[in-house]
């Protein structure tokens, strides 16, 4: 029992380690996305694109329904005219950014490691190393630093919908008026809540990408593992955001 | 040239390649035959330092290559071409993309002379009229032919062949074995072309290898009674390596 729990941890541990000097390589040469400036623009094309709808329907959805639930819960205090203040910091500060996160874990981690997974397995990764090419620099760099770039702008846009979806449903269905569930917005968030909510995107971005292309990268198995490591990038990055998101929270909280 | 030092090679606990030594010259094209799974693709992985070996050295142009980095290892890669089975070409890229690639990632050469090369090299394998088709859009001899003239754009000094003409009907893979003869007439590069079929370079090639049960069991001229008397199939060797104790621990 005692060999086989040593032979679990040695493996994890060299996992872990294999995936530090990954993510140490990638990290390194995140400079050569101007030499391979065309992929790194069609990726954050590609994973802009592919990821705008799915956060942009998840944002306003959630956003409606957190507040009419709020509007609903704070309406028997009286509290309704503080809702616009509510809505923005909660969308700003949390929503946005974890919705954008966890949307994008599936959608990127997917793409990524499906897309690297399939030249490994086809030997396209090993054409690479064979003339020459290191595939780091020519296609993990670039898809990394892509998923990385693209969480701002995305976020930005959850969080501008969010609040806009927000307001929809707290004039329409809870009959907030218009310039007071404004003027509420207006009051409420600060610049620290603004800096909070765009601190956590962008390591998201990174930890979305260095999971997904790591997984693809070392894939082993087949069509069949293919599948198993698209199930694990899916899994792990989302945890991975959640987990981050808890981590970077409490260090905020704590130093700010 | 090329030069392997008592290689060994175990993976998965089978010995793939058991103390193998062998030696190609400057010029030479050689064959290497063995039954599928013999490790005859793993050689042209070992040659490039895809993989490492358990045990021996590996010398490519007089250097050692086991103990060196990827980094280290690129420069020399780039005077190789190796042709995969597979074809291995970049889904997402052109066939003139792909056939230019190496030379854009390896080169100084400006787009036009890259341009220039590469439809100088599908003229020679007849696929000019196809430059921007994509890998998906052609059938798998010409995908074989694209291969090849990617690999011999960069002017390698030597060419690995991984079973040339693997999946290959007889029509295609008599054109691809011509071009193979061509392109040593023409470049007089080193070549070493592993395969299962050797019937068909019969014409080709000057020496012939055969890797039989992890070891070379033949070195020599191309010898057509030899290979009959080739055994087809022949199982790697289950081991166990010694220094794993937890081996050693779970098999007490």
């Amino acid at each position: 029992m005692k060999v086989i729990y040593s032979k679990i941890v040695t493996k994890w541990l060299s996992e872990i380690w294999s995936a530090l000097k990954f993510t140490f390589r990638t990290l390194l040469n995140f400079r050569q996305i101007f030499r391979y400036r065309a992929e790194t623009i069609k990726q954050l094309y590609i994973l802009g694109n592919q990821g705008l709808a799915l956060v942009i329907l998840s944002t306003v959805f959630i956003s409606i329904v957190l507040t009419l639930e709020t509007g609903k819960k704070i309406e028997p205090f009286g509290a309704k005219l503080m809702l616009g203040r509510v809505v923005v910091i909660a969308v700003l500060r949390e929503l946005g950014p974890l919705i954008t996160g966890l949307m994008m874990a599936g959608r990127i981690g997917a793409k990524i490691v499906s897309e690297i997974g399939n030249m490994v397995l086809t030997e396209q990764v090993d054409a690479l190393r064979a003339y020459g090419t290191d595939p780091i620099k020519r296609l993990i760099a670039p898809r990394v630093f892509a998923a990385f770039a693209v969480m701002l702008p995305l976020t930005f846009i959850a969080d501008a919908l969010g609040i806009i979806a927000g307001s929809f449903s707290a004039i329409t269905l809870l009959d907030v008026d218009f310039d007071f569930f404004w003027i509420s917005v207006k009051q409420g968030p600060s610049i620290k809540d603004l800096l909070v909510g765009i601190s956590k995107p962008p390591f998201f971005g990174l930890l979305i990408g260095m999971i997904s292309a790591y997984l693809g990268y070392n894939l082993k198995g087949g069509s069949e593992g293919l599948g198993l490591a698209a199930t694990k990038a899916v899994m792990y990055t989302s945890i991975g955001v959640l987990l981050m998101d808890f981590l970077l929270t409490i260090i905020i909280i704590s130093f700010f | 040239m090329i030069a392997f030092d008592s290689v060994s090679l175990c993976l998965n606990n089978r010995n793939i390649l058991k103390n193998i030594s062998f030696m190609i010259n400057r010029g030479e094209t050689a064959v290497l035959v063995g039954s599928s799974g013999a490790g005859k693709s793993t050689i042209l992985r070992l040659i490039l330092g895809l993989l490492k070996p358990s045990s021996g050295r590996i010398l490519i142009m007089g250097r050692d290559i086991v103990p060196l980095s990827e980094k280290e290892l690129n420069p020399i890669r780039r005077k190789f071409s190796l042709v995969f089975q597979s074809g291995a070409l970049f889904d997402s890229l052109t066939l003139e993309q792909n056939v230019g690639f190496f030379l854009a990632e390896n080169s100084n050469l400006s787009p036009q002379e890259i341009h220039d090369q590469v439809s100088d090299i599908m003229k020679f394998f007849g696929l000019e009229n196809f430059m921007h088709y994509y890998p998906a859009q052609i059938s798998g001899g010409m995908r074989k032919r694209v291969s090849i003239a990617r690999a011999v754009v960069t002017r390698p000094e030597v060419l690995l062949y991984d079973e040339p003409t693997a999946g290959l009907d007889p029509l295609a893979a008599k054109k691809v074995v011509h071009l193979i003869d061509q392109l040593q007439q023409r470049f007089n590069v080193t070549s070493l072309i592993v395969t299962h079929e050797i019937h068909h370079f019969a014409n080709v090639v000057n020496r012939m290898m055969m890797l039989k049960n992890g070891i070379i069991s033949y070195d020599g001229g191309f010898d057509l009674s030899i290979l009959e008397a080739f055994e087809e199939t022949e199982s790697p060797v289950e081991c166990i390596p010694e220094e794993e104790g937890i081996y050693a621990d779970i098999r007490e």
